[in-house]
């Protein structure tokens, strides 16, 4: 048996789970409806007192949504923030907190950090496992978006080679992210620091060239303007990188960019990030380079998931929080049913006196509340999503991480299972309302 | 469906609460097609009466045979059966479903009627709207007027061709002349399709057009 549903297309398991989860609403509904019509009274009963329905199943979507979007939002996360950590293998970085550092070098949230000197970074050049080593200097900003220095090659591997125009080739030039609001061939001008911090004018008069723009990749790396690691160090009065050129040699200041840099003269760099050359070598990188007071290396993605598992206690206090609250939403909807009910109840009577059977009678406030909670829980859907969406865009409008929005098949269940057990439940005030009613009501 | 049915009434007694005594009727025989009026003063026990004929009444003893069913001794749910198929009710306060047409109100039995039945209850309901002078469309009952609404009413008793009528003050919140409009469509009812009718009422003029009149006072027969 267990073989046999870990056999099923995962389609297939949701799908199974969507019906058994509605299975109790099928058998109720198929044996109280059975050779009744109910629905023109139900849908009458639903337009007598339309706005107090109405304000119930708005009652009842929100409070679904609400569930449905954060547990939507939760995942998107995730995914988000996986999807944003994916190009960067392994972050080497001096000791200290990862996280720091993982937000630092990832999600371009600027921290004070220790640097990496130049004869640590030149042996992870030289290492035959590491495809690229690209160090990455930040410190200045842009109208409040990230100048971050750092190697042609950490620009194409971050861009899958979708510049539009080129890479930097000089000094004074920039290759901007998708989100940066400088068209090709304008000027960006560098200030010290960021946020409240930024000083203008501190670099001179010092500015680059916008040569490149990279296609959105989803990741704060969007609203980031990447310049040649060499600019930065120079424009903060450091070593270059490289020893300069013979005087006369110079056609034209053709200064030389990239690794491999002279270890002398390299000021240090606050992470590398690595690429290895095969998967299978990211752990012996990362304890090759863990090196107490020295060096450390991580994998973004590792320590994800580590935040991930404290997400996920999280997000199961919110889903039970958020149940309860549906349950309550839903209690109390059925208590204002049962009030709005004794509204109808001369008509139950008469129906009573004009022969229908009591299954008749059950069938049809049966259905009428049912409508309203299924009506509710599906509105809770889109209320979900749109929360959902919402959220995103705050998150992607406030860290750059872009969360995608959709609906997965576990909301979908979320919502059967609501509706199976309110509807279940509603089932109470039916049998409580057509015991209460006797013809006599009717020579009111 | 046989039209008109056969009453053979015998020792009916209705009880109230604390068992008080609020109808007694020894004996009471129809010839199907029979359209009998019962008078009486307000409170004295015509409607009694009629829910009792019905089956409605909660307590009551003896026996009340409707061509030959017994529906005294039957169980709530075999009562409302019997309605279902035998009797058309006709009340005083023209009770509608103010979001359903005419139509809507007066096919109401086809709602739980079986399948088969369905179509001809609707039709039915339909061609007596039609011939009651109402318009069965897409108007809701909400805007009709209460002689227009009680012919609704009137044509839903007689949806599911029911041989029996039963009519407690159908005119009662009906102006003179809307009232001997409807007395009409009642005794047409009655009469060209041979249908028993009982109508407890005040109305004189109905009264007058009845085969037979009952008068109850006080809970008791009193001529």
């Amino acid at each position: 048996m267990r073989d046999l549903w870990a056999g099923l297309p995962i389609l297939g398991q949701d799908l199974l789970i969507l019906l058994a989860l509605l299975l109790p609403v099928a058998v109720i509904g198929g044996a109280l409806l059975r050779g009744f019509a109910p629905w023109p009274l139900a849908l009458g009963m639903i337009r007598r007192f339309g706005w107090i329905n109405a304000v119930f199943v708005a009652l009842i979507a929100i409070s679904v949504g609400m569930g449905i979007g954060l547990v939507a939002q939760e995942r998107g996360l995730r995914r988000g923030t996986a999807d944003a950590a994916s190009k960067f293998d392994i972050v080497v970085s001096a000791p200290g907190s990862e996280i720091t550092m993982l937000l630092a070098a990832v999600y371009l949230r600027p921290a004070d950090v220790p640097l990496i000197d130049g004869a640590t970074y030149a042996e992870i050049e030289a290492d035959p496992r590491v495809r690229l080593a690209a160090p990455i200097a930040f410190g200045d900003s842009f109208e409040g978006d990230p100048v971050v220095g750092t190697v042609a090659g950490f620009v194409s591997h971050l861009s899958d080679d979708t510049v539009e125009g080129r890479i930097f080739e000089h000094e004074d030039e920039a290759v901007v992210g998708a989100l940066i609001d400088v068209p090709l061939g304008g000027e960006i001008e560098p200030a010290h620091g960021h946020g409240s911090f930024v000083e203008m004018e501190a670099h001179g008069d010092f500015h680059y060239e916008v040569v490149g723009r990279m296609a959105p990749t989803g990741t704060p790396w969007d609203r980031a303007v990447l310049v040649p690691i060499e600019s930065v160090w120079s424009v903060h009065g450091l070593a270059a990188g490289h020893a300069p050129e013979e005087e006369g040699h110079a056609e034209d200041h053709d200064e030389p960019l990239g690794p491999p840099f002279d270890p002398d003269l390299f000021p240090g760099t606050p992470a590398v990030i690595v690429v290895p050359e095969t998967l299978a070598q990211s752990y012996g990188l990362i304890s090759g380079y863990t090196r107490d007071a020295q060096t450390m290396a991580f994998l973004p993605g590792a320590v994800l998931s580590q935040l991930y598992a404290i997400l996920g206690d999280i997000r199961q206090a919110m889903s039970l929080m958020s149940l309860v609250a549906q349950f309550l939403v839903a209690a109390s909807v059925l208590t204002g049913l049962v009030m709005l009910l004794r509204l109808f109840e001369r008509h139950m009577a008469l129906l009573r006196a004009l022969g229908a059977p009591t299954r008749f009678l059950i069938a049809l406030v049966w259905s009428y509340g049912a409508a309203l909670l299924a009506l509710g829980g599906l509105l809770g859907l889109a209320v979900g999503w749109a929360v959902a969406a919402i959220l995103s865009g705050i998150i992607a409008a406030r860290t750059g991480v872009a969360i995608p929005v959709g609906l997965s098949w576990s909301e979908v269940h979320l919502v059967a299972g609501f509706i199976a057990a309110t509807t279940c439940v509603a089932l109470i005030p039916a049998w409580a309302l057509i015991r209460g009613t006797t013809t006599a009501k009717v020579r009111m | 469906m046989a039209r008109g049915a056969t009453l053979g009434l015998r020792d009916l007694v209705v009880t109230g609460e604390s068992r008080r005594r609020i109808l007694d009727v020894p004996e009471l025989d129809l010839a199907p097609g029979t359209a009998l009026g019962i008078s009486g003063p307000s409170g004295a026990g015509k409607s009694t009466l009629l829910y009792a004929l019905a089956g409605m009444a909660a307590q009551m003893t003896g026996r009340i045979d409707w061509d030959g069913t017994e529906i005294v001794a039957q169980t709530p749910a075999g009562r409302a059966r019997f309605r279902a198929d035998r009797i058309g009710m006709i009340f005083q306060d023209h009770l509608l479903f103010e979001e359903l047409s005419a139509l809507g109100n007066a096919g109401l039995p086809a709602l739980y009627a079986p399948k088969a039945q369905r179509r001809a209850i609707r039709d039915r309901a339909a061609d007596r709207l039609t011939r009651l002078g109402i318009d069965a469309g897409a108007r809701r009952v909400a805007s009709f007027s209460g002689g227009e609404r009680q012919r609704v009413v009137v044509a839903r008793a007689m949806a599911a061709d029911a041989p029996i009528l039963l009519a407690d003050e159908p005119t009662a919140s009906l102006h003179r002349e809307a009232a001997d409009a409807l007395a009409d469509d009642l005794m047409a009812a009655a009469r060209d399709e041979g249908r028993t009718l009982v109508c407890g009422t005040h109305d004189e003029r109905l009264l007058a057009r009845m085969d037979r009149t009952l008068r109850i006072a006080d809970g008791r027969v009193a001529e």
